[in-house]
């Protein structure tokens, strides 16, 4: 018997771009994000229309001048804008630059699935090594500060780990406080209420994102491709749970459609739509 | 020639896959070179580093004041370039620090004031205690 869910999947699966195309369409898309709150009216229009384009016309989204295009625009973008700009941004541009690469290749659908595993194997790699070097992520104290400061992790502490929503106000009041006095006070913290969760998270990070770096850049052999997917999507799916950073999970997602086959692919598809019906729900939950 | 999933890819192919991850590896060791000798956000650079510690430009401060006979007077940021102010939680360097302390002064001194201090207040968490210890510091005679 099959579920509605499987049924829904191969009514779809055949319509899915089923090469490297799809990732494309969905880099495009992200690119006119961030113009459109720099740019000119004008050029924000310009990229609007070109992304567009891009999305509907296999043509133009096969030509490596697309993405030459599109990459040297948001290239401009994170040159100028390089100290206020997050990660995914640039590996926004490693992804443009990877298609461009992709599709003046004789393979375009290898030649983007090795990049893209690439790319997402660096990026994992390097967050895992800043976070072992890091002595304050290793021994928990960032998750202790992060559930106790930063109001998205301290609603999931709320919830789950039973932190006090007066007391992670209090502090967040406590050292806005302190922070602006001339001769700056300690403040306490109320760490205990938020430990236990936090030695959780950081285990399940460093050991996580480990693993996808270390399943990315392994060798291209069956058995690896099911880890590499598996691993990316529980990263998705965790991580965007708790924090839902839209872009960066499209692209994520852009990346893990590129790498993937079969139905890898199209559950990395299917990451799409959840991760944006998750977030306004999140969003409300947020309060 | 190598074999890959059944399909020939010739050397000089394969090659041209490797261009793209050798760039984002050099702009990330750009970055940790930075956060090395300038103290740049982890978080901020291309290098990955989000997550990894809480000091980082969202919880840096930047606190400005005068030194008069009467104590200190806290500095009005609000007429600074927010640009500026960023720049400088994300690289706290003195030359930083220097032109908001110019933006400051161009705004106009406060009576009876010596002395216009700029500092960056990062976060250290030890022992259930959050401190927030001087990154960069500069004095501008007013």
């Amino acid at each position: 018997m099959t579920s509605s869910t499987g049924l829904l999947t191969q009514r779809i699966q055949p319509h899915l771009p089923a090469d490297a195309a799809g990732g494309a369409a969905i880099a495009a898309a992200l690119v006119a994000v961030p113009v459109k709150d720099v740019a000119a009216p004008w050029l924000v229009a310009v990229v609007g229309i070109v992304a567009a384009v891009v999305v509907v016309s296999p043509v133009v989204r096969r030509s490596p001048w697309t993405w030459i295009g599109l990459g040297a625009l948001h290239a401009v973008f994170v040159v100028r804008f390089w100290y206020r700009i997050d990660n995914h941004d640039f590996l926004l541009l490693w992804t443009l630059l990877a298609l461009a690469v992709a599709f003046a290749h004789r393979n375009p659908e290898e030649a983007f699935a090795t990049q893209a595993r690439w790319l997402v194997g660096l990026a994992f790699a390097l967050a895992t090594g800043w976070k072992l070097l890091s002595g304050e992520f290793l021994d928990g104290s960032f998750f202790v500060h992060a559930q106790l400061v930063d109001p998205r992790f301290a609603r999931v502490a709320e919830l789950i780990g039973g932190l006090d929503p007066e007391t992670a106000i209090a502090t967040r009041e406590a050292i806005a406080a302190s922070v602006r006095e001339p001769i700056a006070a300690a403040v306490s913290v109320p760490a205990d209420q938020v430990r236990t969760l936090a030695i959780i998270f950081t285990a399940w990070g460093v050991a996580l994102e480990g693993a996808i770096a270390v399943a990315m850049l392994g060798p291209d052999r069956p058995r690896w491709r099911a880890a590499r997917s598996g691993l990316l999507l529980t990263f998705m799916a965790t991580t965007y749970l708790v924090v839902p950073v839209v872009r960066f999970g499209l692209l994520l997602a852009a990346l893990g459609i590129g790498q993937a086959r079969g139905r890898w692919r199209t559950a990395f598809w299917w990451s799409i739509p959840a991760l944006l019906a998750w977030t306004p729900i999140w969003q409300a939950l947020q309060g | 020639m190598a074999r890959t999933e059944g399909v020939t890819v010739e050397r000089p192919d394969r090659a041209m896959l490797l261009v793209v991850p050798a760039l984002l590896l050099l702009v990330a060791s750009l970055q940790v070179a930075r956060v090395a000798t300038l103290d740049q956000s982890t978080w901020i650079g291309g290098g990955f580093g989000m997550f990894a510690t809480y000091d980082y430009d969202d919880t840096r401060a930047v606190v400005a004041f005068w030194e008069t006979p009467d104590g200190p007077i806290p500095a009005d940021l609000v007429a600074v370039s927010r640009q500026d102010l960023l720049r400088l939680r994300v690289v706290p360097s003195a030359d930083n620090a220097r032109r908001i302390a110019s933006q400051l002064i161009y705004g106009g001194v406060v009576e009876e004031a010596s002395l216009l201090v700029v500092e960056v207040r990062g976060r250290r968490l030890a022992d259930d205690m959050l401190t927030f210890p001087t990154l960069v510091r500069v004095e501008v005679d007013v």
